[in-house]
């Protein structure tokens, strides 16, 4: 079964300790790397591991100025998401929409890069 | 950043309205309003996790990790699926994917499944204790 480069790369982080150590240490250089795209707009990438022994807690993102804390609080506090894993699910948790299109970015660019490649 | 929210009047009842400071009956709320509103806390939560949930009376079975992040908009989220153990073979199926847009609004739990007795638990085991001090709230059996 032929894997595009999204599958290869998932896979590789599974499969390749030291691809995924180096992917952990900079999450950001890396998939500017691999995308071959560099965006203009400041952001971080933080990696997030799935582990057998591990319960992560995402907060919600504090309100912004001149939002009503209350009215906030309220609303995503109701708003959770539980994911359980088993042999695990990767993915992307993209805070705001301020950064949707760096993500969709950074995706085109690297299937392009693999379509060059081939 | 907007001070916490302190309603003047009566406390409000079966209803989702904000609560006083120290009666949000679920754990996701009240972790929430605390890291919020006490950067203090948020840090220690990152720094520390068992021992700040321990404060706040949330107590997590020995051997299981937890690990705390409070989401900040001028960052992405990059999940990692468990990495195989050195003595598996290399697993060829295609990883199961999920993006959560505007997760920023999203109190977001990420555990195994083996796990879910314990987050049941943890939850469980706040409500009872917030619900135990609430003097006009009647005391329900769940």
């Amino acid at each position: 079964m032929g894997h595009d480069a999204g599958t290869v790369h998932t896979l590789r982080l599974v499969n390749d300790s030291a691809y995924r150590a180096r992917l952990v240490a900079d999450p950001k250089a890396v998939l500017c790397e691999e995308s071959g795209h560099h965006p203009v707009q400041d952001f971080a990438v933080e990696a997030v591991e799935q582990r057998d022994d591990t319960l992560v807690i995402l907060l919600p993102a504090r309100p912004e100025d001149g939002e009503d804390f209350g009215e906030r609080l309220t609303e995503v506090s109701q708003r959770v998401y539980d994911v359980l894993f088993s042999s695990g699910v990767g993915g992307f948790l993209i805070p705001d929409d301020g950064l949707k299109w760096v993500l969709r970015d950074i995706r085109s660019s690297w299937a392009a890069r693999a379509a060059s490649e081939e | 950043m907007t001070e916490p929210y302190r309603p003047a009047g009566p406390r409000y009842e079966g209803t989702p309205g904000p609560c006083p400071t120290g009666e949000d009956q679920d754990l996701e709320a009240a972790l929430t309003r605390r890291a919020w509103a006490d950067p203090a806390f948020a840090a220690r939560l990152e720094r520390e996790p068992l021992e700040a949930l321990a404060s706040m009376g949330v107590r997590v079975r020995p051997g299981i990790t937890v690990q705390v992040r409070l989401q900040r908009r001028d960052t992405l989220y990059y999940v990692l699926p468990p990495a195989k153990r050195p003595d598996e073979p290399d697993r060829r199926e295609p990883v199961n994917l999920m993006d959560l847009w505007r997760s920023g609004d999203n109190f977001v739990w990420l555990l195994p499944e083996r796990l879910k007795t314990e987050l049941l638990a943890m939850r469980r085991s706040f409500h009872q204790a917030q619900a135990g001090t609430d003097e006009t709230r009647s005391s329900h059996g769940a």
